[in-house]
């Protein structure tokens, strides 16, 4: 019996679960619709994948109800819920037979399935898909809906559970609006949510009409890819990517939709009310400006000192790319393999500026990965402050970000985040390496999962798969990287905690 | 107020301008600096005086000339008893640069090196004990062999008496040491010079017991020398340029025995000294070395093909102890076994010993830190004391290793951006700028052998800021850093109250113009 006191524990974990998964089927069910009126191939798949999630999440939704909720559960809910998605999810990939090429048996397409599917929650970008013919065109829209349900999942993220780690995005942005303000934008969370939500979705609509407008995409196209733009996802029905178009007006409007979805929505939300310099008050914004613009500049510098580029070809294939990687998006603009867009041929140090902003990421409280602007701005603070403590050692130094002192903990918090940063890198390259691929590789894939980018470095570049650059179990492993580095560490990393001590203290009993 | 005579006087004293230009403690850590390599050279030239006179008389030379100035500095200028920290860490800093300079500047005027450029990086190689070299060492003249390894020895020092005099000195009383130092197992010295003097008895003590047995592996006069040199200050310079594959098990087995040695540290040494077995047992920092030592020979075995167990051993005790030597070309084996040893690399060896890299005992608190972190996001008003060999490290002493983890990695990509700028593969220049920093040398993109033959002279020149940094601890990059933000913000804060009363000044100077011009007029 689920309902009822001896579960009221789990039950905030179970109906969160349930919930999303009925979003999940929601979704599955829409795009078997657009499956059947197009390519018709693979409604059977989705319709029966809507079944089995809707069936399973009206279940948990509806033989739970939320219980109280402390740290551990809250870390539980979002970790096994995203778990729980990207299993669900893999459902169509397995039922259609997306990976059932030659030689490929059952645990290969599981784990592919389930690879992909990962990649789409997480608003990675990674793809094992190789050949871009086989699913239809409904299958290949559910893949793009999923990251768009990911970025949608970590806008509720940043303002329910990050405020929890003192980390979120929410919590410092206060900072920088002049007089008392509250944390969120509205008193309730729901609230702030929903006003969260409808910047996304308008957000998403524009981008659309957008593509739309532009000469090149159809109207599926224009759809499927403001999905995964509003996201900053980088899934797109073609094999390469933007560079599928070759239109520079295209690109156009995805740099400047994944500008803006690299920004933090509250802002979004203050300028959408007529404040319009909540932009440049905001210190991480006006930092967020700036790597950018640096990064861009010395890619394009690089590329038109060392490549064989014309300047047109260096601007347009530095400024997508540093964009791309820069709001961790992870869309390419290579047309082909010896295309400029293809950064894997680029000069080393174009390639390290690449590599920088795996691990920057955008800002907080936006749908992007990585570590973020805010923290870095914190984490450099930090170590100013170190420094200079060594050098006056009775020295009172406070950290600010924006002008406004950044409390202890806080800090704190945010050096802890940094220092399982750096050890799952060191985890992963070990790991990769260790299953057989390539250092280069590793390293350049270890970021940029963990940064939800997408494409990385050496064999795992833009024009290639990641089916035929790492073997199964190297994907399992990345598939894991891409959730914990989604989920902002901690609650993957704690999400057995309660479980554990449900069973624990089941034993002692 | 009380002003007694004595005071007034000393007051007066310190007002003296000629009094407080002799009380230089940078002035005399340098002049201190130069004088021990001043002694090391005059030993280097007489030893090598028969095989090359020429270069026996340019070490010579400089071996008297520095002996001159250490002694003259130490007549002349007054040691401060309470120096400040900028102060101890600027001293350091400049030490070094001057150390490099001279250094330099005997290659070049021994006819060694002909090109400045590769002259500067052998000496910051050899001072930051570096295992990188722009030289083929078997055409080097025996003194000049001798002096390139007697620079390592000199850096391997200063490296030791950083970690274990200057920066407790300099911090005043933040913890550096790991807290196993401090309660019943520290017996020793309290007093600065005093500690200094037993630092440099254990450090000549061990040189001379690896050259001889060396020399008893059956390594000649000059390769025994040469290598207990380098062998325990780190630094991983050697006579031939295929370092130890040219030799057999026997010295192999000693570099690998005294590697682990010199990567272990003051405190291990002088307990191991002092027959303390429990203090060894008790100790963490040891575990854990010993731990790495033995996890990444098992998994370099495994791994690499055709290193046999004690080479595996070997590399891997090179990388733990930052050292260089290399027994086999193992940047070419499996991408597991160059992955693993550059987290080996980049952990670095302990605290208080010649080694660099981030080190055990950060590592260490770094770790705790973390779980520390975890179980606060569980239980937010938990209050989680982390504590390391039984004691509680304070909040301080965290908030600094942190700090320095941060500058670390920090260093360590501005370093591989700035090598991949100057031509270096992506791989090449993210392996040699962890490398340089840990004072290690060798990795892909230089190769196991340290050569740098394969970077152009750009590349070779950036490396030279970041021997040092990782040498000093970092502490030269960081001041700069410092020093960087307090000009930028100054300049902010200049350029807007420029900005403010530009306008106003402009108005009055031009007001002012007209009115004495009008007034010369009226004259």
């Amino acid at each position: 019996m689920l309902h009822g006191e001896p579960f009221g524990r789990p039950s905030t974990v179970l109906h969160l679960m349930g919930l999303a998964l009925i979003f999940v089927a929601a979704g599955m069910g829409v795009c078997a619709l657009i499956e059947l009126a197009s390519t018709n191939r693979d409604s059977g798949a989705l319709a029966l994948g809507a079944l089995i999630s809707g069936a399973v999440g009206v279940l948990l939704w509806w033989r739970t109800r939320e219980g109280p909720t402390r740290n551990r559960d809250v870390f539980a809910a979002v970790g096994w819920t995203w778990v729980t998605m990207t299993l669900f999810g893999a459902v169509p990939y397995l039922l259609a037979g997306t990976f059932a090429t030659s030689g490929v048996g059952f645990v290969e397409q599981l784990v592919n399935s389930i690879f992909e599917s990962t990649s789409g929650f997480t608003t990675t970008g990674a793809t094992v898909l190789t050949d871009f013919e086989r699913p239809g065109r409904g299958l290949l829209m559910y893949r793009q809906l999923s990251q768009w349900y990911g970025g949608m999942g970590i806008v509720v993220l940043a303002v329910t559970v990050l405020p929890y780690l003192g980390v979120g995005g929410l919590d410092l942005i206060s900072a920088e609006a002049p007089g008392p303000s509250s944390d969120r934008l509205a008193p309730r969370v729901s609230e702030t949510a929903r006003r969260l939500w409808t910047i996304y979705v308008l957000f998403t609509v524009v981008i659309a009409a957008l593509l739309f407008v532009v000469p090149g995409p159809s109207l599926y196209d224009s759809l499927a890819h403001a999905l995964t733009t509003a996201a900053t996802g980088g899934f797109s029905p073609y094999a390469n990517s933007i560079g599928h178009f070759n239109s520079v007006l295209v690109e156009l409007v995805v740099i400047g939709g994944m500008l803006y979805g690299g920004i933090n929505f509250a802002l979004h939300w203050r300028a959408g009310r007529g404040d319009f310099s909540a932009y440049t008050r905001d210190a991480e914004f006006r930092t967020y400006a700036l790597v950018l613009t640096g990064a861009a500049t010395a890619v394009i510098a690089v590329l038109w000192l060392s490549e064989p580029l014309g300047g047109t070809d260096a601007i347009r294939a530095g400024l997508f790319n540093v964009v791309s990687f820069g709001t961790s998006s992870g869309f390419g603009n290579a047309t082909g393999v010896e295309s400029p867009g293809n950064y894997v041929l680029w000069a080393p140090a174009a390639q390290i500026v690449i590599l920088f902003l795996f691990v920057v990421g955008a800002c907080a409280g936006s749908t992007s990965g990585g570590i973020t602007i805010m923290r870095m701005r914190v984490l450099f603070g930090h170590l100013i402050r170190s420094v200079r403590r060594s050098q006056q050692p009775r020295a009172i130094v406070a950290v600010k970000h924006g002008g406004v002192a950044v409390s202890e903990d806080v800090v704190s918090r945010m050096a802890g985040f940094f220092l399982f940063y750096v050890l799952l890198i060191c985890v992963g390259v070990i790991a990769l390496t260790m299953l057989g691929s390539d250092l280069e590789t590793s390293i350049g894939t270890s970021f940029s999962m963990l940064g939800n980018m997408g494409p990385a470095l050496g064999e795992a570049g833009p024009t290639s798969s990641y089916a035929d650059a790492f073997n199964q179990p190297a994907r399992l492993v990345l598939a894991v990287f891409m959730l914990i580095g989604r989920l902002e560490i901690f609650p993957m990393l704690l999400m057995f905690a309660a479980p554990y001590r449900v069973v624990r203290d089941t034993l002692y009993r | 107020m009380n002003s007694s005579p004595s005071s007034s006087r000393s007051r007066l004293r310190a007002l003296d301008p000629r009094r407080s230009r002799a009380d230089s403690h940078i002035l005399l850590t340098i002049s201190e600096g130069l004088a021990g390599l001043g002694i090391v050279s005059a030993v280097c030239a007489i030893a090598g005086f028969f095989d090359d006179v020429g270069d026996s008389i340019v070490l010579g030379i400089t071996g008297v000339l520095f002996t001159g100035v250490g002694v003259l500095a130490r007549v002349k200028l007054k040691r401060r008893r309470r120096p400040t920290t900028a102060a101890v860490l600027s001293g350091l800093a400049a030490t070094w640069v001057a150390l490099v300079l001279v250094g330099t500047a005997v290659y070049l005027i021994s006819g060694t090196i002909s090109r400045v450029d590769d002259a500067l990086v052998e000496a910051a190689a050899g001072f930051s004990t570096t295992a990188l070299t722009t030289l083929d060492p078997s055409e080097l003249s025996v003194p000049m062999t001798l002096w390139r390894a007697s620079t390592q020895w000199v850096g391997g020092l200063v490296g030791i008496l950083i970690g274990v005099v200057a920066l407790p000195m300099a911090l005043q009383g933040q913890r550096l040491t790991p807290t196993e130092w401090s309660g019943d197992h520290n017996t020793f010295a309290r007093g600065k010079i005093a500690r200094r003097r037993q630092v440099m008895a254990i450090y000549l003590g061990l040189t001379t017991i690896i050259g001889a047995a060396f020399a008893a592996a059956g390594m000649g006069a000059k390769h025994s020398a040469v290598h207990a040199l380098t062998t325990i200050s780190t630094g991983g310079f050697s006579s031939v340029p295929d370092s130890f594959a040219s030799f057999g098990t026997g010295p192999t087995a000693v570099a690998t025995v005294g590697m682990i040695v010199a990567g272990s540290g003051y405190a291990i040494i002088w307990w191991a000294i002092r027959g303390r077995g429990k203090a060894l047992r008790q100790s963490i920092e040891l575990r854990v070395y010993g731990a790495i030592l033995l996890f990444g020979t098992l998994s370099v075995w495994w791994r690499a093909d055709g290193l046999s167990w004690h080479d595996s051993l070997f590399t891997t005790a090179s990388a733990a102890s930052t050292t260089g030597f290399a027994v086999a070309d193992w940047t070419s084996q499996h991408d597991a076994v160059t992955a693993l040893l550059l987290v080996i690399i980049a952990t670095g060896s302990m605290i208080g010993s010649a080694g660099a890299g981030l080190g055990i005992s950060r590592a260490r608190i770094l770790v705790g830190f973390a779980r520390r972190e975890l179980r606060r996001q569980l239980d937010p008003g938990s209050v989680v004391v982390l504590k390391t060999g039984g004691q509680a490290v304070d909040d301080r002493a965290i908030e600094r290793i942190t700090g320095h983890q941060i500058a670390h990695l920090a260093t360590c990509a501005t370093a591989a951006g700035l090598l991949a700028l100057a031509g270096v593969d992506l791989l090449g220049a993210i392996y040699t700028g962890i490398s340089v920093l840990s004072t290690h040398g060798p990795g892909i993109g230089v190769g196991a052998f340290g050569n740098l033959e394969n970077f152009s002279q750009p590349a070779r020149l950036l490396l030279v800021p970041f021997m040092l940094a990782g040498r000093l601890s970092l502490v030269p990059l960081m001041i700069g850093i410092v020093w960087i933000v307090h000009a930028q913000q100054g300049l902010r804060r200049e350029s807007r109250a420029f900005l403010r009363v530009w306008p106003e000044r402009l108005a009055s100077s031009s007001l002012f113009a007209r009115r004495a011009l009008f007034a010369r007029r009226e004259q």
